[in-house]
C-alpha cells in the first residue's frame, strides 16, 4: 500500500492534519498551538492533535542519547501515521521528523519506510501555509513596527525565509523591519543556552542590538526556543520589545500578553 | 598536538569579557564576511563548484592509496623524497633527523597548520635549533609565545598595538629603537630582519595547500611571498602535509583553488601559488638542494574509516569558523587547540581522542551555518552531533548532563506520566509568574537566569486545554 | 600507513575496470567548473591584473624591453638591475650594472620572462630553469614581467595542458603571481609589500 491509497489528499476536500504541538508550547505557550490550529482550519484543514504525542526528540539526540531518542521518535510516527500532513510551529522540530528521523532508523527495517514516510509529510508551519496548502489572506491587524529573526534550523534544514515575510505583508498595521544579520543564531541552542549561558548570553545581546537598530518595538519569529531566549535577555535589559511567535500574529491572537509579559489584569 | 581543551567554557566566559579581543573581531564580521558574499555572488558557477569540490575530495579519499602510491613515485621521480608519519611523534622524529643530516642549525618556516598539530616548533628548539616562523602573522604569535587564533589569520585576536608593544619589546636587537606607529611600518621590520634569516637559513619548512599526485608538486598559496623565499633559499626544503592534503591533478587543484581563496578571503586568486616539485635541477641556479615530503596520518586514517571521512574534505580555509556566532563571540584561543571554530571542533576530538576534547562538540548551537558556507560541504553540524553521540555511548558524558536527559527522554516516553507531571508544574509556574510575566530566578535553571529572565508559561498546557475544547464541541 | 589506508578503506581489491579508469582519469585530467570568461582573454588580462594592482605596459617586440625598462628607472643613477638569464641576449647597456644571476638580499628590480598569463585571475606564470632563477621573482622590491601575448590563455588548466604537452620534465618551480606581495596580518590593515615585491610590472609583449 502506498501513501497515496491511504491518504489522496487531492481526493478528499480537506486534508487531515496533525498538529505536532511542540514540547515548550506545549508547557510554555498554548496561544501558538491554538493560532497554529486557526490557521489551519481556516486554511480549510481537518485539524487533529494526536494525544500520544510529546517532543521529538531532539534534546537527546543533539546531546548524544541516540537510544534515548528512539522510543520518543517511534511514538511520533505512531501517533502521526494515517494523517495527510503533519503540520508544527517550530522550523527545529519539524528538521528533526523530516532529516533526522530517517537518518536514525536508515538501518532499521522495520522503520525505515515509516520514518521516511512520516519525514515526507511533514512541514513547518508557516512553509505548509504558504507552500504547500496555498492558505488564503489572513484579514487581520496588528499594530505594530516588527523585525523578524530566522531561526536557524528553519532557515538551513527547511529552506524557511520568505514564507513567513509573505504572509506578514498581508497583515493590516504591522510593518516589517529587516534587521542586520537576521539569519545569525540567537544562542539558544537546546541545551546550549544553559551549558554555555556566557557565551549563549553574548549572541543573544548581539542579536539584541540588532534588533534596537531597526527601531522594532516587536519581535516575531517562528520558534519558541529562540522567542523564549530573545524575550528573556530583552526582560533582563528591560528592552520594550513585545515577542510574538508568527502565528499568533497571524491567526490575530496577538492581542494579549506577549512572551515574558505581564498579563493585564 | 597541544590541546588544552578542558576547560574551555572559563576561557570562552573571559574571552567574551576582553574588549580588546572583542573588538580585533569587529574585522573578520564585517570584512570577511562580506568580502566572501561578493566574490560568491559574482560567481554564477560557485554552487556547481562547492558539489565539484566535494566530489574531487571524495573521489580522492575513496582511493587515496592509489594515489598517495603515484604520488610517492612522481616525488622520487624528480629526486624527492616522501616520508611518512603515522603520528605527531614520528612527524617530529623525521623532520628531526632530516634536519640532524645536513646539520641544521636555523630553520625558516612558511605557514604549515599541521606543524603547528605535530608541535613542531618545541621539538625542534629541543634539539638546538633556531626556528623561526616568517609569515607575519605567526612571527606574531610566535613572538607572543601564543598559537594562531585563526587557521587562515593567525593575528586576528591582536590590535595594532599590542603587536606594535611586542615589535618594541623584541626588536632592539635587530636596530629598531623607536616603536612603530602604523600596521606599514610594523610590517616593514619585519621584512628587513627576515631577509636576513632566509638567506641563512639551513631548512626551510613550508606546508602544503595540496599535494598533486600526478606531478609530485606541493602547492601553497600565500600572499606575502614568505613561503617560497623559505623553501627556495634555504638548503633543504621540507613540507609538512596531512595525507588528505591529495589531490590527482593539477586540474582538480584548480577547482579548489577557486574555491580557497574566495571562501578564506573573499578574493578571487591570493598573490603567490607556487608548486614545488623536486630539489634543485641541474643548471639551477637557486632552489633547495634537497626536498623531502612529510606525510602526516595523526588520526586521519581513523577518519578516512568511518563516519567521519567528510571532514577530511577540509581544505582548511576557515569559512567555518569566520561565519560561526560562538567563534566570533569566544575567538579561537578558546577552543585550546590548533583548529578552533566548527572545524576543529570536529578534528581536535579525532586527532586528540575524546577524553582532551570533550567540550568541544557541545561548543556548538547547530546553527549550520559552517556547512552552509564551506567550501567542500563538509556536514560540519552533523559530524559534531555524531561526535556528542560517540561521547554518550563511550560514556564521556556523565553526571548532570546525562542523568538530566537520560530522565527527560524516560519522561518523554510516558505521556500518560508526562501530562500529569506537566500539568502540575504549568499551573504551579502560572500561578507563580501570571502576575510578573516572567522568572529572574528559578530553581535548577542557574544557567538560563545568569543573563536572562524566564517568561512564564501561559499557565495551562496546550493538550489540557484541548481537550478541555474538545470536550466543549 | 598504505596498508591502513586500505584497511581503513575497506580493503577491496580494485577491479581493471576501476583501475583503467584511474588511470584514464590521470592521462586525460577532467576539466571541472569555472568562470565563464566572456571578454577575449588578453583583454580579459588586462583588465585582471590592473585590478590585481600590476601597473602594465604594452610593446611591440622584445626590441622594446630595454628603453621600457630603463622608463623605469630613476634618470640619474646607473642602472643596478637583475635580469632573468633567458633575456640575457637582448643587448642590454654595456655601462648599467647587470646580475644575471639569482635574486641578491637587497634587489631594486629584477626582470623575468613569465611562461603564460592566465585571464580568468589576471595572473602571470612563470617557472623555473636554469635561465629562469625564482628568487628573481621574490627578492626585488619592482618585480618586472615580460609575458608574450601569444601566451595568454583563458584558464589555469590551459598552462598545465601546456606544461603537459611540452615534453621534458615537470618544472621545479612554478610560480603564479597575482600581484605585489601583501599582507592583513597587523589589525586587517593590507599592508604592501610583506616579504616579496612592492610592485610588479607587466611589460605584454605582442610578437
Amino acid at each position: 500500500m502506498t501513501e497515496a491509497d491511504i491518504s489522496p489528499p487531492e481526493v478528499r476536500k480537506r486534508p487531515r492534519v496533525g498538529l505536532f504541538v511542540t514540547c515548550l508550547v506545549d508547557l510554555f505557550r498554548p496561544s501558538i498551538g491554538f493560532a497554529a490550529v486557526k490557521l489551519l482550519e481556516d486554511a480549510g484543514c481537518i485539524v487533529e492533535v494526536p494525544p500520544q504525542q510529546i517532543c521529538c526528540g531532539q534534546p537527546a539526540y543533539n546531546s548524544g542519547d541516540v537510544a534515548g531518542t528512539l522510543p520518543i521518535a517511534r511514538q511520533v510516527i505512531e501517533a502521526f501515521a494515517g494523517f495527510d500532513y503533519v503540520v508544527g510551529p517550530s522550523g527545529s522540530c519539524m528538521a528533526t521528523l523530516r532529516k533526522d528521523y530517517p537518518e536514525m532508523f536508515k538501518d532499521d527495517a522495520e522503520w525505515s519506510g515509516r520514518a521516511k514516510a512520516l519525514a515526507e509529510r511533514s512541514y513547518e508551519l508557516m512553509s505548509f501555509l504558504t507552500d504547500v496548502i496555498g492558505a488564503p489572506p489572513m484579514n487581520v491587524r496588528f499594530e505594530g513596527k516588527a523585525t523578524y529573526h530566522d531561526s536557524c534550523s528553519g532557515l538551513r534544514t527547511l529552506g524557511i525565509k520568505e514564507q513567513p515575510r509573505r504572509l506578514l505583508s498581508d497583515v493590516e498595521g504591522l510593518t516589517l523591519t529587516e534587521m542586520q544579520d537576521s539569519e545569525t543564531c540567537c544562542g539558544f541552542g537546546g541545551t546550549f543556552c544553559v551549558k554555555y549561558p556566557e557565551v549563549s548570553v553574548k549572541m543573544v545581546s548581539d542579536k539584541i542590538g540588532n534588533i534596537d537598530m531597526t527601531g522594532a518595538d516587536t519581535l516575531l519569529g517562528g520558534d519558541l526556543g529562540c522567542l523564549l531566549n530573545i524575550a528573556g535577555r530583552l526582560l533582563r535589559l528591560g528592552k520594550p520589545v513585545r515577542v510574538f511567535h508568527t502565528a499568533e500574529v497571524l491567526a490575530g491572537m496577538a492581542d494579549g500578553a506577549a512572551i515574558g509579559e505581564r498579563e493585564k489584569s | 598536538m597541544a590541546v588544552k581543551t578542558l576547560d574551555f567554557h572559563a576561557r570562552a566566559s573571559k574571552a567574551i569579557t576582553n574588549e580588546s579581543l572583542q573588538k580585533s573581531f569587529s574585522n573578520l564580521k564585517s570584512g570577511f564576511v562580506a568580502a566572501r558574499a561578493r566574490a560568491v555572488a559574482a560567481l554564477p558557477e560557485f554552487e556547481a563548484m562547492r558539489e565539484a569540490g566535494a566530489a574531487i575530495k571524495d573521489h580522492t579519499l575513496d582511493n587515496l592509496d592509489f594515489y598517495l602510491e603515484r604520488f610517492e613515485a612522481e616525488v622520487t621521480k624528480r629526486g624527492g623524497k616522501v616520508h611518512w608519519a603515522a603520528d605527531a611523534e614520528e612527524a617530529r622524529l623525521i623532520i628531526r633527523e632530516i634536519c640532524a643530516d645536513v646539520g641544521a642549525k636555523t630553520v625558516v618556516k612558511g605557514k604549515s597548520m599541521v606543524s603547528e598539530e605535530i608541535g613542531l616548533n618545541e621539538a625542534l628548539e629541543a634539539e638546538g635549533l633556531e626556528v623561526l616562523e616568517t609569515d607575519a602573522g605567526e612571527y606574531i604569535v610566535q613572538l607572543a609565545k601564543e598559537a594562531p587564533s585563526h587557521i587562515v589569520m593567525p593575528t586576528v585576536h591582536k590590535t595594532t598595538e599590542d603587536i606594535a608593544d611586542l615589535f618594541q619589546e623584541h626588536h632592539r636587537a635587530y636596530g629598531f629603537s623607536e616603536r612603530a606607529h602604523d600596521a606599514a611600518e610594523l610590517i616593514a621590520q619585519v621584512r628587513t630582519l627576515m631577509r636576513d634569516k632566509y638567506f641563512a637559513a639551513d631548512v626551510g619548512i613550508t606546508g602544503a595547500n595540496f599535494l598533486i599526485a600526478e606531478t609530485g608538486s606541493n602547492i601553497i598559496v600565500t600572499n606575502e611571498g614568505n613561503g617560497d623565499l623559505s623553501c627556495t633559499l634555504a638548503r633543504v626544503h621540507i613540507v609538512t602535509a596531512g595525507i588528505e592534503k591529495l589531490v590527482p591533478t593539477l586540474n582538480d587543484a584548480s577547482v579548489l583553488l577557486r574555491l580557497l581563496a574566495r571562501s578564506a578571503l573573499g578574493l578571487e586568486t591570493t598573490s603567490y601559488t607556487t608548486l614545488s616539485t623536486g630539489p634543485r635541477r641541474p643548471g639551477d641556479l637557486d632552489g633547495p638542494e634537497q626536498y623531502h615530503v612529510v606525510l602526516v596520518d595523526n588520526g586521519r586514517t581513523k577518519m578516512l574509516a568511518g563516519a567521519f571521512r567528510p571532514m577530511l574534505r577540509c581544505i582548511r580555509c576557515g569559512a567555518c569558523m569566520n561565519h560561526c556566532p560562538v567563534y566570533l563571540s569566544v575567538g579561537g584561543h578558546a577552543y585550546g587547540s590548533v583548529y578552533p571554530g566548527p572545524m576543529g571542533s570536529v578534528l581536535t576530538p579525532m586527532i586528540a581522542g575524546h577524553e582532551k576534547a570533550k567540550e568541544l562538540p557541545h561548543a556548538c548551537t547547530l546553527n549550520g551555518r559552517c556547512q552552509q558556507v564551506c567550501p567542500v560541504k563538509i556536514p560540519l553540524p552533523d559530524l559534531l552531533r555524531r561526535l556528542r553521540h560517540d561521547q554518550w555511548e563511550e560514556g564521556f558524558i556523565k553526571g548532570k548532563a546525562r542523568w538530566g536527559i537520560s530522565l527527560w527522554s524516560w519522561l518523554a516516553a510516558r505521556p500518560a506520566l508526562y501530562r500529569i507531571l506537566t500539568r502540575l508544574g504549568i499551573t504551579v509556574l502560572g500561578i507563580a509568574g501570571r502576575s510578573r510575566g516572567s522568572f529572574t530566578r528559578l530553581p535548577l535553571a542557574g544557567g538560563w537566569t545568569t543573563g536572562r529572565d524566564m517568561p512564564a508559561p501561559q499557565g495551562t498546557t496546550f493538550h489540557a486545554a484541548w481537550a478541555k475544547r474538545k470536550k466543549r464541541a | 600507513m598504505l596498508t591502513r589506508i586500505r584497511a581503513a578503506l575497506g580493503n577491496r581489491p580494485r577491479s581493471k575496470g576501476t583501475l583503467a579508469a584511474l588511470g584514464e582519469r590521470m592521462a586525460r585530467p577532467p576539466i571541472g567548473p569555472r568562470p565563464q570568461l566572456t571578454d577575449d582573454p588578453v583583454s580579459r588580462l588586462v583588465a585582471k591584473t590592473q585590478a590585481n594592482l600590476f601597473s602594465v605596459e604594452r610593446i611591440a617586440s622584445l626590441q622594446m624591453l630595454v628603453p621600457a625598462v630603463r622608463a623605469l628607472l630613476p634618470e640619474t643613477a646607473v642602472p643596478d638591475i637583475s635580469v632573468a638569464p633567458a633575456l640575457k641576449h637582448l643587448g642590454w647597456p654595456s655601462d648599467w650594472s647587470i646580475n644575471f644571476g639569482p635574486g641578491r638580499r637587497t634587489e631594486n628590480l629584477s626582470v623575468t620572462m613569465a611562461i603564460a598569463g592566465i585571464a580568468e585571475t589576471g595572473s602571470v606564470v612563470l617557472r623555473s630553469d636554469p635561465a629562469s632563477p625564482t628568487t628573481l621573482n621574490f627578492l626585488p622590491d619592482v618585480h618586472v614581467i615580460v609575458l608574450r601575448t601569444e601566451d595568454v590563455v583563458p584558464y589555469p588548466e590551459d598552462v598545465w595542458a601546456r606544461l603537459r604537452s611540452k615534453g621534458g620534465d615537470w618544472p621545479r618551480t612554478v610560480n603564479i603571481v597575482a600581484g605585489p606581495s601583501r599582507t592583513a596580518d597587523v589589525g586587517g590593515i593590507i599592508v604592501r609589500p610583506a616579504h616579496g615585491p612592492k610592485s610588479v610590472h607587466l611589460i605584454l609583449c605582442e610578437s
